[in-house]
């Protein structure tokens, strides 16, 4: 398999195979912390932290289970991995900016359950990225859930304003709108051409 | 939503440490629908827009978090006066990291093809907030036998809107239901039903749908009110 | 519990995940949209992720006030998650020891049903894999050669011998990325005119309805019959590489015409099969002998 580049990797997890609209992980959060642009920003920057030191750790761990022919305790290794990271970033936005701790409130701990995180452990684990691109895929991966969450929170915020069927009001629009998004994102399919 | 179980909540959270449930068959029949996990609590979304393209995958994934919500809250329930409220979660993730690896196991062993089509979603089974939430709110408080029956109605009702949401794809995006061809060669098939977007149409839709009768049926509850204080 | 959460005030913003109805209250006067938020507070205690949280920060903030057991010793934390940590490295333990030759077994059945129904006419297959001298050397299937299924890349090649020990075909794996992922191919290919002769796909992500037609559109496959895969004078690669060409423009054996709408799709799979005969044709061929003798 052709290397890919680490800025066409970046491209694949930001917006080819963006990790909400197209794989689908991380929708808890997007569909709870969408509807104000302000939120959804501290949320993305605070997951997209989360994402990289815990890529970082994960890369550093598999590589040591492998040494010790451990496989199978991966996946527990991982979550600890998340968990701590969440612990770690809780604990610094704590000390640096009380405000932001307490805007993000019970989601900062909820980080530890996004699938987003797990996900990009587990996929960069299989494609045998190295550290370099681990980081690059990290960063890019949470820029993707930013933007998929800043146009979800753009849109919903206008809509706010709209007069809508009371039926659809709440999950039911979030969701048709995150389709009209998925479907607009595909289009970034084959961005990036000969990178598998 | 659950006006009505309004009391409980507060009493429950009186006295949290020491209110156990008596097993009802409500215990088992909440998960199904008043408490349905994916339709009214909106929890564990990640799944249940990627893996139900096809029935089959919607099923296996639902039987699959079933039986990690039930292992996993059966240790916990048998465990749970022996573990510190300070490591509580890290606890109950590492049991629920180890039931997700077994069904890991299981079922590559049980079925290579369901197993390539499910992916790494398995192992995200791992961070569905159904089975964590569960495993706090309810596998910590309670006996082992009403957490068993309580983890096996909300891992059905899970199931069920999993299988919806997957039949739906299936049919409308591929013109089959568990690879058996239901339409004729006329048919062309949705594709967009399968493909990520068609999966959060398909779940707006069903709630949409959800919200509609419950609209319906509060306007007719508040039509006969009328009727009843004027006549 | 309910005092510690947030109450809703009537925006839009809740600030907790569960709750499916942030535009509820523009549908309501103002005191039912405070009842409503109320209620949706009240509501939310019941959600296990909150209840969790929020006992975590009510836990951290009154600790001193709250109501239990006097503050756990660390040994017993330690010994605790310590039982924890061995009641899940048993059933870990367990589980992969019972279901890895499970695993592997069935693996090895589904490599071997693909090798036998892209070679017709073989009933049993033999394993080779390309050593550093760029021959093919026997490998034991059940030692678990290269992740012991039809891998991509570096994979295996199989060899496939009719009842009487003759050859009726080799198969090898190759990838090329398409539409949306990689594209793992098998490969039949016949040694004596050099051609790769049938194809099936193994791993592909692609748009079904579109990429899927790798496998069953009949103007494609026609042209995977006989795709010639020759070597060139050295012997060390393809004399023309694979290549994919756009629908209706292939005029050599070595091109395949592209399926129309499904052009990245289609050039995965000119890569794939270019990827697979670079690697596999210039050492089977360097082992036609070894090839030709009937199991050892």
């Amino acid at each position: 398999m052709a290397n890919p580049s680490l800025p066409l990797i970046f491209l694949d997890a930001a917006v080819v195979n963006n990790f909400v609209l197209a794989l689908f992980l991380g929708i808890c959060p997007f569909l709870g912390t969408s509807a104000k642009k302000e939120t959804a920003l501290n949320m993305g920057l605070a997951t997209t932290f989360v994402m990289v030191v815990s890529s970082l750790s994960a890369y550093g761990v598999n590589w040591l289970l492998v040494e010790l022919e451990l496989e199978f305790l991966r996946l527990i290794c991982f979550i600890a991995i998340i968990a701590s990271a969440v612990q770690l970033v809780e604990m610094f936005v704590k000390k640096h900016s009380p405000a932001l701790f307490r805007s993000l409130g019970i989601f900062l701990p909820l980080i530890t359950t996004n699938c987003a995180i797990l996900g990009l452990a587990l996929f960069q684990t299989a494609k045998e990225y190295d550290f370099l691109q681990s980081l690059v895929y990290s960063l890019g991966a949470g820029t993707g859930f930013m933007l998929a969450l800043m146009l979800m929170a753009g849109l919903r915020e206008k809509l706010e304003l709209a007069r809508l069927p009371t039926v659809s009001q709440g999950a039911a629009l979030s969701l048709m709108l995150a389709g009209l998004l998925s479907l607009a994102f595909m289009g970034f399919a084959g961005l990036g051409g000969s990178h598998g | 939503m659950a006006e009505a179980s309004q009391p409980a909540v507060v009493a429950k959270a009186a006295d949290p440490f020491n209110r156990e449930e008596t097993l009802t068959a409500d215990t088992f029949l909440r998960g199904l629908w008043q408490e349905n996990p994916v339709f009214v609590m909106l929890l564990g979304m990640c799944p249940v827009l990627a893996v139900t393209n096809s029935a089959i995958n919607a099923l296996g994934m639902g039987l699959a978090t079933t039986f990690v919500l039930i292992g996993s809250g059966a240790l916990v329930s048998l465990l749970r006066r022996w573990i510190p409220k300070q490591v509580r979660i890290a606890s109950y993730i590492v049991i629920i990291a180890t039931f997700v690896t077994v069904v890991d196991y299981a079922i590559h062993a049980i079925s290579l093809e369901l197993y390539a089509s499910l992916g790494a979603f398995i192992q995200l089974i791992v961070v569905n907030c159904i089975i964590l939430g569960r495993a706090e709110a309810y596998a910590s408080k309670q006996r082992l036998v009403p957490t068993l029956v309580n983890g096996l109605g909300m891992g059905l009702g899970f199931t069920l809107a999993l299988f919806s949401l997957g039949s739906v794809r299936e049919i409308l995006g591929n013109g089959t239901l568990f690879g058996v061809t239901l339409f004729g060669d006329s048919f062309q098939p949705w594709l967009v039903m399968i493909l990520p977007p068609g999966g959060f149409f398909v779940l707006g839709a069903w709630l949409l749908l959800f919200a509609w009768l419950k609209q319906r049926r509060e306007r007719r509850v508040l039509a006969s009110a009328g009727a009843a204080a004027h006549g | 519990m309910s005092a510690t959460l947030p109450v809703q005030t009537g925006t839009s913003a809740p600030a907790l995940s569960p709750s499916p109805m942030p535009g509820h209250e523009y549908e309501q006067a103002p005191e039912q949209a405070v009842n409503q938020g109320a209620n949706q507070a009240a509501n939310r205690t019941r959600t296990p992720t909150t209840e969790q949280a929020s006992a975590r920060i009510t836990a951290r903030a009154t600790e001193p006030a709250v109501e239990q057991a006097p503050a756990t010793p660390s040994l017993a934390m330690l010994l605790t998650l310590g039982l924890i940590a061995a009641i899940s490295g048993l059933l870990v333990a367990t589980a992969y020891e019972y279901t890895a030759p499970i695993i592997a077994e069935k693996e090895r059945l589904a490599t071997e049903a693909a090798v036998l129904r892209i070679l017709p006419g073989a009933v049993a297959k033999r394993d080779f894999v390309i050593d550093a001298a760029g021959r093919l050397a026997p490998v034991d299937p059940a030692s678990g050669g290269a992740n012991g299924s039809a891998a991509g890349g570096g994979g295996l090649v199989y060899a496939g011998y009719d009842a009487q020990g003759r050859l009726q075909g080799l198969a090898f794996t190759g990838v090329g990325s398409g539409y949306s992922g990689p594209v793992e191919v098998l490969f039949a290919y016949d040694p004596e005119r050099q051609l790769i002769v049938r194809s099936k796909v193994l791993k592909s992500t692609e748009t079904p309805g579109f990429g899927d037609k790798l496998d069953t559109d009949p103007a494609f496959l026609k042209n995977l019959e006989a795709l010639d895969a020759r070597l060139d004078a050295t012997g060390q690669a393809l004399a023309n590489p694979i290549v994919t060409v756009k629908n209706g423009t292939k005029t050599q054996p070595w091109q395949i015409d592209a399926i129309t709408g499904a052009t990245l799709s289609s050039r995965a799979m000119g890569k794939a099969a270019n990827q697979a005969a670079q690697r596999a044709a210039p050492a089977i061929q360097r082992s036609l002998t070894l090839l030709a003798q009937p199991s050892n």
